[in-house]
């Protein structure tokens, strides 16, 4: 009865006149998912033993069994991102490649920053002060394409420097002592940062911006309503018109099951990472 | 005649007091002790053990009344089965049941160090049924208990009588050479690490984690090292770098560690320990290479770069370290930071819109 009220009750919201579109495919959604689990993961087994002095970190440490069961969920979730990381470059190599489609390093659909970005940066901190119009934006915004390659970077050097210590004794072969202490400096370093990033940028990004909160549900559902395409991303609205794609991309509105799903897997995540942020700041 | 007896007097007053001024204590025994030492101090006396052996039951008194207990106690106190004679028949097949059938006599007295005995290695053997292990007597002496630790070295010393080669090792180390040669009370005898009565068996791996504490007692004390030139940092920079963390991971479990990790005797050495400063320290830089094989083995020349040296990581020593530590102190608050505000910027911006 009550799933019925509430699904009833956006129907009449009008939802189901509205016209969705695909905007994240399930095989994305998917990395994605396997990449917050395997992130949040990887900060929970690593804050402790970065920050081992704290009362905190000990009580995670021995609610698993010690230091040494948390090192060992560390480097199991590791080899996810790991994996992850590699269905990521494959599908890269796959489009840009293999299909040929190099628009994927340098379209309007590029995750790869444009000029265009930079210009909307200084448009955007215009208008934050009253100085101008809001940027139109295209598929990414210059923050969106900011956290993507924040998280390419910090997967390269904190998943490098970590097999570095991990198999040091075969990497010691090839380089001298002093390269594992800035492996560990960096992996520490960067991991803080990285952990900073995801739970308080990105979770802010996620649940906070205008017109977001409490949570944008595109990562989990995949689909964006026409409304907030042609507000948030009217050049790529525009394009898609232009180009007859809109057609292509319609999907059906998101499921009430999958939003839900979402919103329970999106706040649990970030309960358990403000949870990590706040005891980071306070062991600091 | 009444003068001349009294200046005889005097004249033996004096001597005696000077006798005792620079000998040992004159002691008067009690009349009890005396009338035991009436047989006990003919020196041929003895107990033939059913084993073969003898035991000399002669007690020296000279021994006796210079001993800490001289003043103290009368035999009965320790032999307390025994009232008057003839003695009770007690049988001993040997000479260790002989001292074995005393051993619990201190415990009226020296309970706590009695009870701290229990819980230690020593009374681990000899629960076992190894009667070799050492009794209070075995170290102390029986008759003879003298204040422990005067001199320091007697300390050393007397767990030499069984522990010979550790004590060889010991007296070529720094601080036995300093003990035997300089006379140098600063440094550790066997004790001052391994404790006295509740000596804890050193092979396990819960005592290998808290020996750098053991170090650390002196090496972190500021006044101490002060005196000798040496740094009290060891122990922060040692916890800070690989060996150091993972040992203090370790000790925070309750179950003991899979793997084990360097505390400061496996570089320096345990009992044949050796100034940094020694040619034939195993820490000097021509012999780390070694040191590090032992755990890391097939590391090569330049493996042991990977060890700061107890230094903290400063733009002169380890600069590469300490650079991209201050660049991170900067960049990450920097980025952080920077990308709250834009974000609630934009919340600012839309709420002020509206």
């Amino acid at each position: 009865m009550m799933q019925a009220a509430v699904f009833n009750h956006e129907l009449q919201a009008g939802e189901s006149k509205q016209k969705y579109y695909t905007r994240i495919h399930l095989l994305h959604r998917l990395v994605h998912g396997f990449l917050m689990t395997s992130f949040l993961g990887l900060a929970a087994t690593g804050m402790p033993i970065k920050f081992n002095w704290a009362p905190w970190a000990v009580n995670i440490a021995h609610s698993v069994g010690g230091f040494g069961t948390i090192l060992f969920f560390h480097k199991f979730f590791a080899v996810i991102l790991t994996g992850c990381f590699a269905v990521h470059l494959g599908y890269l190599f796959r489009v840009g490649f293999m299909e040929g489609d190099r628009s994927i390093f340098y379209g309007p659909g590029s995750m790869v920053p444009r000029p265009k970005d930079l210009f909307d940066m200084f448009q955007h901190f215009r208008w934050f002060f009253g100085m101008g119009e809001q940027p139109r934006f295209d598929r990414f915004t210059y923050w969106e394409k900011f956290d993507y390659w924040a998280v390419f970077w910090g997967m390269g050097v904190i998943g490098g420097s970590g097999y570095m210590l991990w198999y040091s004794g075969f990497f010691a072969r090839f380089v001298s002592g002093w390269v594992f202490n800035i492996a560990l400096l960096i992996h520490s370093e960067e991991a803080l940062l990285a952990v900073w990033f995801i739970f308080a940028v990105h979770f802010f990004n996620g649940h906070i911006r205008p017109d977001k909160f409490p949570m944008d549900l595109v990562i989990f559902t995949g689909r964006i309503s026409e409304e907030e395409l042609k507000e948030e991303r009217p050049v790529e609205h525009e394009r898609l018109i232009a180009e007859n794609g809109l057609t292509a991309i319609q999907t059906d509105a998101p499921p009430l099951w999958m939003k839900n799903f979402g919103r329970l897997i999106g706040f649990s995540v970030v309960i358990s990472g403000f949870t990590l942020f706040f005891l980071t700041i306070w062991a600091l | 005649m009444a003068t001349r007896y009294l200046g005889l007097l005097g004249g033996l007053l004096i001597a005696a007091l000077t006798c005792a001024g620079s000998e040992a204590r004159a002691v008067t025994l009690a009349p009890e002790v005396q009338a035991c030492l009436e047989c006990h101090r003919e020196p041929s006396m003895e107990l033939m053990l059913p084993s073969g052996e003898s035991r000399s039951l002669y007690v020296d008194e000279e021994h006796f009344a210079n001993s800490i207990h001289g003043d103290k106690l009368s035999c009965t106190d320790c032999h307390s089965d025994i009232e008057g004679y003839p003695h009770p028949e007690r049988t001993f097949k040997n000479l260790r049941e002989f001292t074995l059938g005393y051993y619990e006599n201190c415990k009226g007295c020296h309970f706590d160090n009695y009870t701290k005995s229990l819980d230690s290695v020593h009374y681990a053997f000899l629960s076992k049924g190894d009667l070799k292990a050492p009794l209070c007597v075995d170290c102390h002496g029986a008759h003879d208990v003298t204040k422990p630790g005067v001199p320091k070295s007697q300390i050393s010393k007397t767990c030499a009588r069984c522990h010979a080669g550790v004590y060889q090792q010991y007296a070529q180390s720094v601080h036995g050479q300093a003990l035997l040669h300089e006379k140098n009370g600063d440094v550790p005898v066997c004790t001052d690490c391994h404790r006295s009565h509740n000596i804890e068996d050193p092979r396990t791996v819960a005592f290998r984690l808290k020996s750098p504490e053991i170090c650390a007692r002196c090496h972190g004390d500021e006044k101490l090292m002060q005196k000798y030139n040496l740094s009290t940092g060891v122990l922060q920079s040692y916890l800070k770098d690989f060996h150091g963390m993972t040992a203090s991971f370790y000790s925070k479990e309750k179950a003991s560690p899979s793997a084990l990790t360097a505390v400061c005797t496996d570089c320096h050495g345990v009992h044949d320990i050796l100034s940094a400063k020694d040619p034939k320290s195993s820490v000097m830089q021509a012999n780390l290479e070694k040191v590090c094989q032992k755990c890391h083995p097939g590391s090569t020349g330049s493996f042991p770069a990977a060890w700061l040296r107890h230094y903290e990581p400063t733009p002169e020593k380890a600069p590469l370290v300490y650079y991209v530590k201050l660049i991170y102190q900067i960049f990450i608050p920097f980025v952080v930071v920077g990308l709250m505000l834009q974000i609630l910027l934009h919340i600012w911006r839309v709420v002020v819109s509206r």
